[in-house]
Parts: structure tokens; C-alpha cells; sequence
């Protein structure tokens, strides 16, 4: 494994800072908003490292995820908050969405292209298609994931 | 007040506490469970709760009486701070008079409770956001300050469209169009040596991230129907996005698949 510690500092500094600004959108106190940047850094340095073990996306994204779902309910019985609080902006920076708007591009180029389409744009349209399919799965199963485990108590 | 109007009473409640649940970002099994625990604490000997994506239907008996009512649902957006609130008026419960009266009143603070922070505050937060995923997907400094000052723009024309209540997916369509066009022209004065990644950071506050997980979430704890719902509504969204993007980038000349 050829792990770059800079590389892995820095994913995690912007990915919190990324769930930080999506927090604020999503109403966060500012006081839980520290909470989402940590339980998003941790999470993405999860993903990294598992990236590295040439894991696929997908599944890099399911165990980033499910750090956040793990994260979020400890922080959550701490706090006395609902989990969602800190495990939706948690996996905000791991959302497919530049996957998904390049799906939908690559859809409205074959059909603009129609018949006479290049094989090469259909085969990175399905990849693209596929990858925002399984990472999203893979993203929701790795955030309700602890509480399918019990981890959440009933009343939070 | 007699028993059925109590119980008229406690539905009623219980269907607002549904729908801020519901509305403001939370999972189908999520507000379920929201729904039972304020049915339960308000002395309810049975409650049932139904979301179908735009009605909720809750069904709540006390005694041999039971009463079912139905309410219009209209997600709004994510608003997690009245998830959290909704939490705390059971959390504060004990040592209260916890009746319908108090709830609704809780309720209604919810509803009109100021955001906590204005929309030139969130424009400037979601637009570092932004620049931080310019950086994440390898963008150099000048385009991470083009996504900076496009994404704060974007962000804030998208929130003013949003106060008047616009369609949201001509308005994902309209502010996807402007904030790529405006990447792009900042592109072609090439200041930057990754201009593609300042297009897709200036526009990543569109996707419909929670609408997305909260879909797949609801498939797979049994809530096929909401979360079709929602699946539907997400994919739209990226659509609006995409066409958004296309026509820009067709007009720009630019490539970024």
C-alpha cells in the first residue's frame, strides 16, 4: 500500500470543510457543525485507506459511510441528538454527484448521437451509471448500518 | 373535552409532527418512529403512521375509540435543526404537562422559528464548500477561487428563486445553467489550468444528495413506494442539472466528460 499521509490530511481537511458548508444549508447548529467536519474527515480518511487497498469505489464508500454511521451515533448519544444530524452531512462529500450529472450528459450525448454514437461514450455512460447506482446503495446501507446493528437506541 | 375530541385533537398533532418529520429531510422509518413515540407520551394506546411521499395517514386509538386522518405532505427541503427540535420537546418531556395543547404550541415555534443563520451566511459557507471540492477533485488555486466566487453567486441567486417559490426543477435548471456559464467564461480567460474541475465544484451544490441516500434508505428498510418517490424526484434533479450544464458547455465549447 502506497499511502501518501498528505494526500490522506488533505482529503480530510476539505471533506470536512465540504459537510461544515452543507451542514449550514441544512439548518446545523453551529455548535453540531464541528461534529459533521470530524465525523466527515474520519470518514473520508476510511475511504481513502480502503481505496488504497484496491477496494472498488462502491465499496470504499460503503465503509466511509458506515465510519459516519458509527460516528454519528456515538456523537448522537452524547449529544442527545437524532443520528441524522451528524451522519446525513457526514457522507455529503462522498454523494456521487459529479457521476451523476456526467451520466445524464453522456445520456443526452448518445441521444443526440443517436445510431452513428461512439461505442467508447455508451461504455463510460453505463460505467458512470452504474458507479452513481452502487455508490448511492452502498452510501445508504453504510449509514443505517449501525442502526440495523443496534448501535441507535430507539429514541434517537 | 370529550374523549373523541381529545383524540381528534392528538391526531391532529401527531399528522403536523409527521410532516415537519417528513418535510424537512427526514427517512420514511425515521418519522415513523417519531410519530409512535409522540402518539405513545401522549397516552395514544395504539398509533399507526403511513407515509405515501406527498400524504401522510395516521391512524391513533384510545380505549375503543380510533380516528384516521390524512394530510398533504410537500418536502421542502432539508431543514435538520427541526428534526432536532421535534427530539427535544420528547427529550424535555418528563416533569410537564405533556398534552396535545403543549405540543401543538411546541410545534408551531418550529414551524416559525428563524432559520439560524441568513442566506448571505449559508451563500458563503456552501460556496467554501464548493472550492473544497474543487480541491478534492484535483482543481488548482485559481479554480478553486473561480468556484468560490460562481458557487456564492449561484448559491445565492438559487435561494432567492427558492423564495418565490419557483418550480425546483426549472430553477436547478436555470441557476445550473448560469453557474456553468459562468464557470466556463471564467475558463476561457485561462487563469486556470483546470477549468473543468471549476465548472463541476460550481454546480455541486445542486445534486440532491439527501433525497438520493434517503431514497435508497427507505427502499431497503421496506418503504418501496416513498422511496420510488424520491428516487424519481432525485434523478429528475439531475437531469435539470445536466440539461443545465449541456447547454452551457455546448455554448462554451468546453468539454468536461
Amino acid at each position: 500500500m502506497n499511502l501518501d499521509i498528505y494526500h490522506l490530511f488533505e482529503t480530510a481537511l476539505f471533506s470536512g470543510v465540504a459537510a461544515f458548508g452543507f451542514g449550514a444549508l441544512f439548518n446545523v447548529s453551529w455548535k453540531h457543525l464541528g461534529i459533521c467536519f470530524v465525523v466527515a474527515g474520519l470518514a473520508s480518511i476510511v475511504k481513502v485507506l480502503t481505496l488504497e487497498m484496491c477496494a472498488t469505489l462502491a465499496l470504499a464508500s460503503f465503509f466511509g459511510a458506515f465510519t459516519a454511521g458509527v460516528l454519528a451515533a456515538v456523537f448522537s448519544r452524547k449529544k442527545g441528538c437524532p443520528h441524522i444530524i451528524f451522519s446525513i452531512p457526514g457522507v455529503i462529500p462522498m454523494v456521487p454527484g459529479v457521476f451523476g450529472f456526467k451520466t445524464v450528459l453522456g445520456v443526452l450525448e448518445i441521444l443526440q448521437q443517436g445510431v452513428e454514437v461512439d461505442p467508447e461514450i455508451v461504455a463510460r455512460t453505463i460505467g458512470l451509471g452504474l458507479n452513481t447506482g452502487f455508490i448511492a446503495i452502498a452510501l445508504a446501507i453504510g449509514i443505517s448500518f449501525p442502526s440495523l446493528a443496534c448501535l441507535i437506541r430507539r429514541d434517537d | 373535552m370529550s374523549s373523541p375530541d381529545k383524540l381528534s385533537e392528538i391526531v391532529e398533532v401527531l399528522l403536523d409532527v409527521g410532516r415537519i418529520s417528513f418535510e424537512n429531510g427526514a427517512d420514511t422509518s425515521h418519522t415513523i418512529q417519531t410519530v409512535l413515540d409522540f402518539g405513545e407520551s401522549l397516552g395514544c394506546d395504539f398509533v399507526c403512521a403511513a407515509p405515501h411521499y406527498s400524504s401522510l395517514s395516521v391512524t391513533a386509538r384510545i380505549g375503543d375509540k380510533d380516528i384516521t386522518r390524512v394530510a398533504f405532505m410537500r418536502p421542502t427541503g432539508v431543514n435538520l435543526s427541526a428534526i432536532l427540535n421535534l427530539r427535544h420537546i420528547l427529550s424535555g418531556r418528563e416533569g410537564k404537562d405533556f398534552s396535545s395543547q403543549f405540543v401543538k404550541e411546541e410545534l408551531v415555534r418550529i414551524r416559525q422559528a428563524n432559520p439560524p443563520r441568513g442566506p448571505l451566511q449559508i451563500s458563503l459557507l456552501l460556496a467554501i464548500s464548493c472550492a473544497a471540492f474543487c480541491r478534492l477533485f484535483g482543481g488548482d488555486l485559481a479554480a478553486m477561487v473561480t468556484t468560490l466566487v460562481i458557487a456564492f453567486v449561484s448559491v445565492h441567486l438559487r435561494l432567492a428563486i427558492a423564495k418565490r417559490k419557483f418550480n425546483p426543477y426549472l430553477t436547478t435548471f436555470a441557476v445550473s445553467l448560469v453557474a456553468s456559464m459562468l464557470a466556463g467564461l471564467a475558463g476561457l480567460s485561462g487563469w486556470s489550468e483546470t477549468p473543468e474541475q471549476a465548472i463541476v465544484a460550481s454546480i455541486l451544490f445542486l445534486v440532491p444528495g439527501v433525497p438520493l441516500i434517503n431514497a435508497i434508505e427507505d427502499i431497503a428498510k421496506g418503504y418501496p413506494i416513498v422511496g420510488s418517490g424520491r428516487l424519481i424526484h432525485a434523478f429528475t434533479l439531475f437531469v435539470s442539472i445536466g440539461i443545465g450544464l449541456i447547454v452551457s458547455v455546448r455554448l462554451m465549447g468546453v468539454s468536461i466528460l
